[in-house]
């Protein structure tokens, strides 16, 4: 039960706090998952950073600078953010949800699925954050890895080229419903051939995973039939059965969302990061 | 801590708790509109608030977290009891129903209106996104922002909302505003919540872990000895009083199988213990101290574990009748911690087989029928348990007065109630007063008394006031749900499509108690047959007791199930006869004056009696629908893996339960001729109220402001047997008309003596006025002429409504979906809903009925199910995991449609609306997704996962 709640001013602040705290504490963002009574931090202390300068997004000619307390409603109505991240946005569960909840929140709370996660990690954003005392820069599957994991400050997503094409998807069971799986896929289309293409999947592992297999079986080669993408993806996930679907039904369903996801991309449809 | 929050538009300054919940700081400081129905998971969106004009869910914010912000509730714009353009939307498009959902819908809709002025259909299903109704089926919140957003620029603005009917008539059949939606939208104390003292303890219960198991030893001495802890009730403790939780009418035709407590458990989340203390906060950690020791049997969980041989025994008691009882019956063998079983009569059940009921009849000869046949089609269908999920969970408040006990309370059997309470507490009924408050959400759920007791009792020993709601978990667990059940159909037919035989075999899964145990499947079989006419007909029932959740009565009451089976098996019938399954049913249903001699033997525990159909909108309701549906053409998706697929079934219901339930209502002139109307009905949100104003003002030429209305308190209204099986409209409706019938007798009578004229020559007009053949006198004149002296008076009048006839509600439902062969998705293209209840006496609500009802019956068939491990526990107790249709779930393309017919024994000529349309969605969902695929999906829901697996792709 939250018994403290902590108002820091600066990031420093913020960050000495928690590691002075260590598990007592949990950071606060917008507070869908720490609040919730489902996911909820059942620590004593929340370290609320609502005043920290951690809004905003920019755009500059290299990249779009999405502050970690941008809420997810912001990301998708913010004119430069690429479409692709915003169609990502827009997945997540409803409105209510997405007024409030925050980018850095759905990176930091390691879902599974995290709606986010797989169109950044397709994109190859990296993530600015701060421990007591460093700074660093990772990549989106390094934090993800962290044990310790440091509090975002803001997301970085590269401009891509204008030959790379990126796609999302996610499958839930009714409209409003927490992601039960999700893909991101960027590819390089030359000509009729796929280069350095990026697969990212949600909902078959811990967290979101890059499918490596899957990326060098597509590399420099004709886009492939589904179902072959199908099997490929199915060999290299292990979902976990659960009352949202059997691991076999997983496995399968993850196929087809990566194959229509990566179909997509290759078409270059609407959800493109250009 | 301190915060400051703009709220409503008032600088405000608040004491909070670091952890505290916003949405409990703006309860405790009367901003009550913020409601609870997901418990802080933020699933449900009943506690939406506006901060900083977002929507957003106030169960998910901490309290600290807007210090400083801007934050508005819907009752920032219900100032001076003014509706917004909004709220005024809401109430006149017919989309306030039960009205707990209300404020946060009319709040996601001003936020919506503030960024779009006229907004799109997608951007209306995004704003809508997060707010949970049960009720409405979303369809007419469409409409609702599209009046809003007119009335924005014109507040005059009036639309037309819904087909009117009866052209002789003035307030029936015509839209008009719900007489309680103005304070639902405005988001004004209504609820059991609202009503709670400030000093008023808190009951929580201890729930079993195991599904079957004995109390060997239970040990509450920590718990009472802690501070604050007021009571605690164990089957040590509790009243030794058999009985049954359904709340039907005496005798109850289910058995009285368990009392407040016992030291066996029957399923997990079965009570082992209460606690009555000072504080919620209290009352947890007090159910912590109690210390419990199960020796654990092995659990009961489907009807083939319930009727093997040497199962475990759910109830292996010691067996009474109080009437009935067979000879020889053998006690022998029975074990003490079992208790008893008290049948008020039998119902043939076999307590050491596991069965809970039992019921067989039928007409003709069977076996006949077979050897007539020419296709015999035999298919076994399976439904899945299925919660009521009403979004205001179970809830009571009870306390003393004068002596006596009050009980607020959230249900559908006020008098019900009043009876059991009496009969568990050994105390007269008339020390007992129920009082309804309005319901957040019924469904059948409420129509047994789950908490009610339990909170009563420990009032009467203690003195003190005690409130109880359930969690959003106990709603799974230890509520109401929809029995599991196995249908065999077997079907005789002539190459032509004649049916020659129809045996129905149902083995239903009743539960841990036997409530509703052979009603409910009986009408699997009641509600089903009677559609299709054919000289030789059997069921079979048998109604088995298990360990799963509790089961009951829910919305159709078994009619869904069985009409789920008899008509997907009639589909499958019309494939196998390679024949059009429209023109099959064409051959085979039933037809206004058919005869119905099967419901001779389908009376609810007693015997039944034939009827002739009195009136039936079949006939046009499957004319208009195939029309619509364009059925026979083939539709394509222009995608290789989706096809098209239509389906169709027909549908009926009851209207009450003819010979058993019964309504009272009384009147009373006031001095200024305006009336009081005392109604037994039990509105939940379905626009009872609505419609017994409207029987009283019709008939007296009054207009609806003109009546005032008290419903449901069991201290000041007459009895109502209560909301269920349908009869709220045909049987409340009818004594709330012949209550307004004698009373415009007695108008009449002393208007005559006033005007000097015989009361033959005198007439009823509009408004409030007799008119005579020389003069006329006003309602006014009349009370105050009654209440001098020298007059008679202020005249009062009653009126009851009890019938043997029984006006069968109708419909045809069609859909259309689009089926994906590589994901196993289902997509719902198109579904509409046509349905005969007569005149619509209130038609926008009587279409937001079939909204709900069929949205509902949509969820069980694609998406909602309870998962059980091997264990018993239910793996999806919560609206997370148990996937409940919101807004963005309804068919693309939606539509309800009133077909009209004038029944002779209604109150001006209606019939039911609301369980019917329940009916249909999982047959001929099921018929559509064999016609786009060619698989037939015989157990529901038909997930994406079982739809792949029938398809071979897993």
């Amino acid at each position: 039960m939250i018994k403290h709640f902590h108002r820091p001013e600066t990031v420093d602040e913020a960050v000495r706090l928690k590691e002075q705290l260590g598990n007592q504490a949990a950071f606060l963002a917008g507070g869908t998952e720490v609040n919730s009574s489902t996911f909820g931090f059942p620590g004593e202390h929340v370290i609320n950073l609502a005043a920290l300068e951690l809004s905003g997004i920019r755009v500059t000619e290299s990249e779009v600078i999405v502050g970690a307390l941008c809420t997810i409603a912001e990301l998708t109505e913010t004119a430069g953010v690429p479409r692709c991240v915003q169609a990502a946005g827009l997945n997540m569960v409803n409105r209510n949800i997405r007024n409030v909840a925050t980018v850095g929140g759905n990176l930091g709370s390691g879902k599974s699925c995290g709606d986010l996660v797989p169109v950044l990690v397709a994109l190859e954003a990296v993530l600015d954050t701060a421990s007591a005392g460093a700074t660093r820069t990772v990549s989106v599957l390094e934090y993800l890895e962290l044990e310790s994991k440091p509090l975002i400050t803001q997301v970085r997503i590269p401009k891509v080229d204008a030959n790379r094409r990126v796609a999302v998807g996610n499958y839930t069971r009714t409209s409003n419903d927490m992601s039960i799986l999700t893909a991101a896929v960027a590819l390089t289309r030359d000509g009729e051939r796929i280069r350095d293409p990026i697969v990212a999947a949600g909902g078959v592992a811990r967290h979101v995973v890059r499918l490596k297999g899957v990326e060098g079986k597509l590399s420099d080669r004709e886009m492939p039939d589904w179902e072959q993408i199908e099997r490929w993806v199915a060999e290299e996930i292990a979902p976990m059965s659960d009352v949202r679907g059997s691991a076999e039904f997983k496995r399968y369903r993850s196929g087809v969302l990566v194959a229509t996801t990566v179909e997509r991309a290759y078409r270059g449809e609407e959800e493109g990061a250009r | 801590m301190k915060i400051s929050i703009q709220l409503n538009g008032v600088a405000r300054q608040f004491d909070a708790e670091p952890g505290e919940r916003l949405r409990d700081l703006l309860q405790r400081e009367g901003f009550i509109s913020a409601r609870n129905g997901c418990d802080g998971q933020g699933s449900c969106g009943s506690c939406a608030v506006l901060l900083d004009r977002r929507l957003v869910n106030s169960c998910l914010l901490l309290a600290p977290q807007v210090d400083g912000r801007e934050l508005h509730t819907v009752e920032y714009f219900s100032s001076n009891r003014e509706l917004s353009a909004v709220q005024s939307a809401f109430v006149d498009s017919g989309i306030v129903q039960c009205g707990y959902c209300t404020p946060a819908m009319v709040l996601a809709v001003h936020e919506l209106l503030s960024r779009f002025e006229q907004p799109t259909r997608e951007q209306v299903k995004d704003a809508l996104s997060g707010v949970f109704c049960r009720c409405t089926g979303y369809e007419q919140v469409y409409a609702a922002v599209d009046l809003a957003s007119r009335r924005l620029k014109d507040p005059q603005f009036k639309a037309s909302i819904a087909p009117e009917f009866r052209n002789d008539l003035r307030v029936v059949g015509k839209v008009r505003p719900k007489v309680d939606g103005p304070a639902l939208a405005r988001g004004e104390s209504a609820f059991v919540e609202d009503r709670v003292p400030a000093n008023a303890c808190h009951l929580k219960m201890l729930r079993s872990p195991h599904a079957h198991a004995y109390i060997s030893s239970i040990d509450t001495r920590e718990a009472e000895a802690m501070p604050g802890v007021v009571l605690v009730l164990t089957h040590k403790n509790c009243p030794d009083v058999y009985y049954n939780q359904a709340g039907q009418g005496f005798p109850e035709p289910s058995p009285y199988d368990r009392k407040m407590f016992g030291p066996k458990v029957r399923h997990v989340g079965d009570r082992v213990a209460a606690v009555v203390t000072e504080s919620p906060a209290i009352a947890q950690a007090a159910l912590d101290k109690i210390k419990v020791e199960y020796e654990v049997l092995e659990p009961v969980l489907t009807v083939e574990d319930a009727a093997a041989d040497g199962a475990p025994l759910v109830h292996n008691s010691a067996v009474e009748y109080v009437i009935g009882a067979p000879e020889g019956l053998d006690n022998s063998g029975a074990e003490p911690r079992d208790g008893k079983i008290i049948y008020q009569f039998p119902i043939h059940a076999d307590p050491r087989k596991n069965v809970a009921a039992r019921v067989e009849g039928g007409i003709g000869e069977i076996d006949r029928g077979f050897a007539e046949a020419e296709v015999i089609l035999e298919r076994e269908y399976e439904t899945a348990q299925v919660q009521c999920t009403p979004v205001e969970p179970h809830v009571v408040c009870t306390r003393m007065e004068a002596g006596r006990l009050v009980i607020h309370a959230s249900t559908q059997v006020p008098w019900h109630i009043r009876r059991i309470v009496a009969r568990v507490l050994s105390i007269p009924e008339n020390k007992i007063r129920v009082i309804k408050e309005r319901v957040g959400g019924g469904f059948g759920a409420k129509q047994d008394i789950v908490l009610e007791e339990v909170a009563a009792y420990c009032t009467w020993v203690t003195g003190r006031g005690v409130f109880f709601r359930f969690n959003r978990e106990e709603e799974f667990i230890a509520a109401r749900t929809r029995h599991p059940i196995k249908v065999r159909v077997k079907l005789g037919a002539q190459k032509d499509g004649r049916l020659t035989a129809i045996l129905m075999e149902v083995k239903a899964n009743t539960g841990p108690y036997g409530s509703h145990c052979l009603t409910v499947p009986m009408n699997a079989c009641s509600k089903s047959l009677p559609l299709l006419l054919c000289e030789n007909v059997k069921f079979l029932v048998t109604s088995y007791y298990s360990n799963i959740p509790v089961t009951g009565a829910y919305q159709g009451y078994g009619a869904p199930q069985g009409s789920y089976a008899l008509q997907l098996a009639m589909a499958e019938l019309a494939d196998e006869l390679r024949m059009d399954h429209l023109e099959l049913i064409e051959k085979n249903r039933v037809r206004d004056g058919s005869m119905l001699e099967i419901l001779k033997c389908l009376g609810e525990g007693r015997e039944g009696t034939a009827q002739r159909v009195s009136s039936c909108g079949l006939g046009p309701a499957l004319e208009k629908g195939s029309k619509m549906i364009r059925w026979g053409a083939r539709e394509e998706s222009g995608d290789p893996d989706v096809r098209i697929g239509k389906g169709l079934a027909i549908v009926q219901q009851g209207s009450g339960l003819p010979g058993l339930d019964s309504a009272n209502a009384a009147i009373s002139m006031l001095g200024d001729g305006t009336f009081m109307l005392l109604s037994g009905g039990t509105d939940l949100g379905t626009g009872l109220d609505t419609v017994t104003t409207k029987m009283a003002a019709e008939c007296l030429c009054t207009a609806m402001e003109d009546i005032a209305l008290i419903a449901a308190d069991t201290d000041v209204t007459p009895f109502d047997t209560g909301a269920y099986a349908s009869s709220g409209t045909y049987f409340s409706g009818g004594a709330a008309l012949n209550a307004a019938l004698a009373m415009k007798e007695k108008i009449l009578a002393i208007a005559a003596e006033m005007l000097d004229e015989p009361q033959s020559d005198l007439q009823v007009v509009f408004r409030s006025t007799i008119k005579g053949k020389k003069g006329s006198v006003s309602y006014q004149d009349i009370a105050r002429y009654a209440e001098t002296g020298i007059g008679c008076g202020l005249p009062s009048a009653a009126g009851r409504f009890i019938t043997d006839k029984a006006s069968f509600p109708y419909g045809a439902h069609f859909c259309e979906v689009a089926v994906n062969t590589r994901t196993g998705d289902v997509r719902l293209r198109k579904y509409y809903a046509l349905q005969d209840c007569g005149t619509p006496i209130n038609p926008e609500l009587a279409l937001g009925q079939i909204y709900g009802g069929v949205l509902k019956s949509i969820g069980h068939s694609m998406w909602e199910e309870m998962i059980l491990d091997e264990k018993g526990r239910c793996l999806n107790a919560d609206l997370l995991d148990y996937r409940v249709p919101m807004i963005g779930d309804i068919p693309d393309d939606f539509r309800a449609e009133l077909v009209y017919t004038d029944d002779p024994f209604g109150p001006y000529g209606s019939k039911s609306v609301s369980e019917i349309s329940c009916n249909g969605a999982a047959p001929s969902i099921a018929a559509a997704i064999h016609d786009a695929v060619g698989i037939w999906m015989r157990k529901w829901p038909f997930t994406p996962e079982r739809i792949l697996r029938q398809l071979g792709k897993l």
